[in-house]
């Protein structure tokens, strides 16, 4: 990635401006899904209210850097690496909006099953937690590697999230297993398996931002390789 | 890949020109260094570089123009295709490689004369006297360069009376007249309004389905619009040469990065 400055003053600020964003958007969704987890593991619901309030602050910045990358495009026409950032930008801010929904979906489903997830033994809710844990680290990682365009850490979010999304489907598993031992109890347990789910899709979308940072810095679309191509045109 | 994006084989390609170790010298001062560079058939090729790179004496190379000066020095070889003849050759006429190769400068340079005449001169000074074939030929350019339906009822007019748009798609349509097997452009628009500049532009969209064409600009954004490919040259050295949507979305050397995304100091 090119680090020298441009003689334009202006558009090196337009550019560290929509990268700052990024990372703030960033720092607010890494929240946003912790306190989610937070409100189901300890019932609070008013924290749960609070992530699905600050969704819209979200989906606000959503909007103001697409915006600020449209008019970067507009004003300066970006070339080369300065036009991959923007474009990778737009992309990076969807995949951190669609984190935000998952964070608010969980607040929502936690003031639904927070009795049943309590009545629970326990296993179920420690096995996500500490998959939520992993996501997160994911998601930091990547927001990182964009901050310094480093493909190494890039790539170890994609190889992490390979293993990732094996373990979330084993804690499926389990809960299917269950819906068919007590019937009784699949209303909750399909929440709790939407859960899940959304805890690997947000595994997915840290995983996709690493995928647009090699679409960054390389100029290679990598969203359909697999983990093998990736890491050769990322590490070459 | 996307597909839809997938380039031809660059062997696939016909070539127009073959540059090989291509060096010139102002007296003692070395402009070009041993530039090797192919120009493929009907497709167009932009020079972009800062100035004094030496775009503009390499364009300038190919239709001999360095010759009107004395002390100027050419070493290596500029090959003209289908006949592979090498135009910087010694007993190479300059006025015969001028009769194959047309320029179009910066600044339009209609002849005093009328529309009509600025059109026909060419055909004129290489012995066309038919009143009848200069009529045919003369309406055929003017059509080519997007001007036949300006300037059909007034082509007795001055040129000069043309606006500055219309002034360089004469100048264009005097070039087509002589129907050039290479067209040479030296910053075509800069002198140009944007409108007018979109017309040029279209125009030479349409040009390199039948000519081949070489183009220097300063503007980037034209070379990305307007060519096939696109060679970044710094001082007197050819950086890159490449497809123009690589070389501005991609390019592998990092001078060319640094350029074309304006970090150029």
């Amino acid at each position: 990635m090119n680090i020298s400055e441009h003689l334009s003053k202006q558009f090196d600020a337009d550019l560290t401006g929509l990268r700052s964003r990024v990372v703030e958007m960033g720092g607010l969704v890494d929240e946003q899904f912790s306190l989610a987890i937070e409100a189901l593991a300890t019932g609070k619901t008013l924290v749960a209210d609070q992530v699905i309030a600050n969704d819209a602050a979200v989906n606000g910045l959503e909007v103001r850097i697409d915006d600020a990358c449209a008019h970067v495009i507009a004003r300066r026409q970006p070339a080369a690496s300065d036009l991959r950032m923007v474009l990778g930008v737009s992309k990076i801010v969807s995949e951190l909006e669609r984190i935000g929904d998952k964070a608010r979906k969980i607040a929502r489903l936690t003031r639904k099953v927070h009795e049943d997830v309590a009545r629970d033994s326990g296993a179920w809710l420690s096995d996500l937690q500490q998959l939520a844990g992993r996501a997160r680290y994911m998601l930091r990682d990547a927001l990182n590697a964009f901050v310094r365009s480093d493909l190494e850490t890039a790539v170890s979010v994609l190889r992490r999230n390979r293993d990732f999304a094996g373990d979330t489907s084993g804690a499926s598993k389990q809960l299917v297993l269950r819906m068919c031992q007590e019937p009784t109890a699949v209303p909750a347990l399909l929440d709790m398996l939407s859960i899940t789910r959304a805890v690997d899709r947000v595994a997915d979308h840290a995983a996709n931002i690493a995928e647009h940072i090699v679409y960054i810095v390389r100029g290679t679309d990598v969203r359909h390789a697999t983990l093998e191509q990736i890491e050769k045109e990322a590490l070459r | 890949m996307n597909e839809e994006l997938k380039k031809p084989e660059l062997d696939s390609l016909a070539k127009k020109a073959q540059v090989s170790d291509l060096s010139f010298f102002y007296g003692a001062k070395q402009a070009l260094k041993s530039i090797n560079l192919t120009v493929y058939d009907r497709k167009v090729t932009a020079l972009i570089g800062p100035s004094g790179c030496g775009k503009s004496t390499f364009l300038r190379c190919f239709n001999r123009m360095h010759d009107l000066y004395p002390g100027n020095r050419y070493q290596g070889e500029i090959r003209l295709y289908p006949d592979d003849v090498n135009l910087l050759a010694p007993e190479i006429d300059p006025i015969e490689v001028r009769m194959r190769l047309s320029m179009v400068f910066q600044k339009p340079n209609p002849f005093p004369k009328s529309i009509f005449e600025n059109v026909a001169y060419g055909l004129r000074i290489r012995g066309e006297r038919s009143r009848s074939v200069l009529i045919d030929r003369v309406e055929e350019a003017l059509k080519g360069a997007a001007l036949w339906n300006e300037v059909k009822d007034r082509l007795e007019d001055v040129a000069t009376t043309l606006s500055g748009g219309q002034q360089q798609r004469l100048c264009i349509a005097r070039a087509l007249a002589c129907d050039p097997e290479l067209l040479l452009f030296d910053e075509p628009t800069s002198a140009l309004d944007p409108i007018a500049t979109a017309s040029i532009e279209e125009l030479i969209h349409e040009l390199r389905e039948k000519i081949t064409i070489l183009i220097v600009t300063h503007n980037m954004q034209q070379a990305a619009r307007v060519s096939d490919f696109t060679a970044y040259m710094y001082l007197g050295d050819l950086v890159e040469f490449g497809w123009t949507d690589d070389v501005f979305f991609r390019p592998r050397q990092k001078q060319t990065e640094d350029y074309i995304t304006g970090r150029f100091g």
